[in-house]
């Protein structure tokens, strides 16, 4: 089997339509999520565009964005200097585990209402070209389902799998099972001394783009719109996160720590 | 096994046409929207809701979403401003009006409605415009919920009021659509299979 990899880890909430006060910033959420302060905040001036809070947390890059309709958690790998310029994975599959059950844990207390709220994980695995990236997706969706591709480019094949919440009996839930194939793109920026702004330092070195193609399975489990108080957030988000461990293993990936 | 495809055009009413004339098709074989009243027990709605069945083949206008996102971008601008004026003057906007009223323009944008114009501000409300050839829509955001008025110049011809609390609320991208709906007197179509939490 290919070695598949977390790319990013996210929970998301989706604030009810309501007019009770304005949203916590992002910088705030930060310190209440990871117990720490950012180390970079960025204030959206047009309130319809996210602001930001960004840092390190453990070996991973965190961040919160909180946005008009939605507050989005996340955790990626966290690029060293030897990773500029490759596509950055997660290698501590059990700490990024770690990293979203605290995350959910402290989504209880923020006392946010939601209408939804969702974990999404994606998985991917470097391949050579396109058509490795399909062999590769081919051995990892169920047979049942039929599917064969060759040298197709920009395939996509999702599932939803809904199911009734046990932890709160009343919620339907989405389970998606997205199997696709990724292209991302690296830009890296030469900055020379002194910074891009500086005078003397002229035009900034001709960025590096490089491509990468991925096979990607991604998981996505959400609440149907109801109204959910924090201690529901909590319960719904902890039994996704076991519904995505579950789904791994039935698709027979071993990811440590899930 | 060879399967054929076949297009139907749905009409679905539980009011008589008026006047008795049945209802037809236009020259293509679609009939325009159609409407049929539901039941508004247990809704905060002050008059009753009416659901339109659109037609499939049909959407808004296409507009550039470059052009769109730049229009969006001067009514963020806008809001902002009015969150810059100072508190007690008359033009403020009250903190939590200022943030439902946000709300409802990323709801718009993420589903690529037409930008609206700002009406008028205040510190309990602010009021977007829509024009059409015929009426006028304006949506007034306040502190406890959204009133949505449609008007031609002789007479008010829509009116729904709707609280926060209410469950329609809970998914506003309907709720938006019925009332442009209403307003341009055209089918919309509204995506509503997406479960995924990618966007909104």
């Amino acid at each position: 089997m290919a070695k598949w990899q977390i790319f990013i880890g996210r929970v998301t909430l989706f604030p009810q339509l309501t007019a009770p006060a304005a949203l916590p910033s992002p910088a705030l959420l930060f310190r209440q999520v990871w117990g720490n302060d950012p180390d970079a905040y960025q204030k959206a001036a047009n309130p319809m565009a996210p602001s930001f809070a960004q840092g390190k947390v453990n070996e991973f890059a965190a961040t919160c964005a909180v946005h008009p309709t939605r507050i989005d958690l996340q955790v990626m790998g966290q690029q060293g200097p030897e990773s500029v310029g490759t596509l950055t994975v997660v290698e501590d599959t059990a700490g990024l585990h770690g990293e979203m059950a605290g995350i959910i844990h402290a989504v209880g207390s923020m006392g946010i209402n939601c209408s939804r709220a969702a974990i999404y994980i994606q998985l991917v695995t470097l391949t050579p070209d396109v058509k490795t990236a399909n062999q590769v997706l081919i051995g990892v969706i169920p047979k049942t389902y039929g599917i064969q591709i060759q040298d197709e480019e920009d395939f996509i094949f999702q599932v939803n799998r809904p199911y009734k919440s046990a932890a709160v009996p009343t919620l339907e839930m989405n389970s998606i099972l997205k199997w696709s194939l990724e292209k991302f793109q690296v830009i890296k920026l030469i900055v020379p001394p002194g910074g891009i702004a500086s005078p003397a330092s002229g035009s900034i070195t001709n960025p590096e783009n490089q491509e990468f193609i991925t096979a990607s399975l991604s998981f996505d489990v959400n609440n149907r719109p109801a109204r959910l108080g924090s201690h529901d957030q909590e319960s719904v988000l902890s039994e996704a996160l076991e519904r995505v461990s579950a789904a791994q293993k039935e698709l027979g990936f071993k990811l440590k720590g899930w | 096994m060879q399967t054929k495809f076949y297009m139907q055009p749905l009409l679905v009413t539980t009011d008589a046409p008026v006047g008795g004339a049945a209802m037809l098709p236009d020259a293509l074989g679609n009939y325009q929207s159609t409407t049929h009243v539901e039941s508004a027990s247990g809704s905060n709605l002050s008059l009753t809701l009416e659901s339109q069945v659109f037609r499939t083949f049909a959407s808004i206008p296409v507009i550039s979403q470059t052009q769109l996102a730049a229009e969006y971008k001067d009514l963020g601008d806008a809001l902002a401003q009015m969150q810059e004026i100072n508190v007690g003057e008359d033009w403020s906007v009250e903190q939590p009006v200022y943030e439902a009223a946000s709300y409802v323009a990323t709801i718009l944008r993420a589903r690529a409605f037409p930008v609206p114009k700002v009406f008028n501000h205040g510190p309990a409300s602010v009021v977007f415009n829509w024009r059409n050839i015929n009426s006028e829509l304006y949506l007034t955001v306040s502190g406890n919920g959204l009133s949505a008025l449609i008007s031609t110049p002789e007479r008010i011809t829509k009116r729904l009021d709707i609280k926060y609390s209410d469950e329609a609320l809970l998914k506003p991208t309907e709720f938006f659509a019925l009332i442009l709906a209403y307003h341009v007197l055209e089918p919309l179509v509204l995506e509503v299979s997406s479960g995924t939490s990618e966007s909104r």
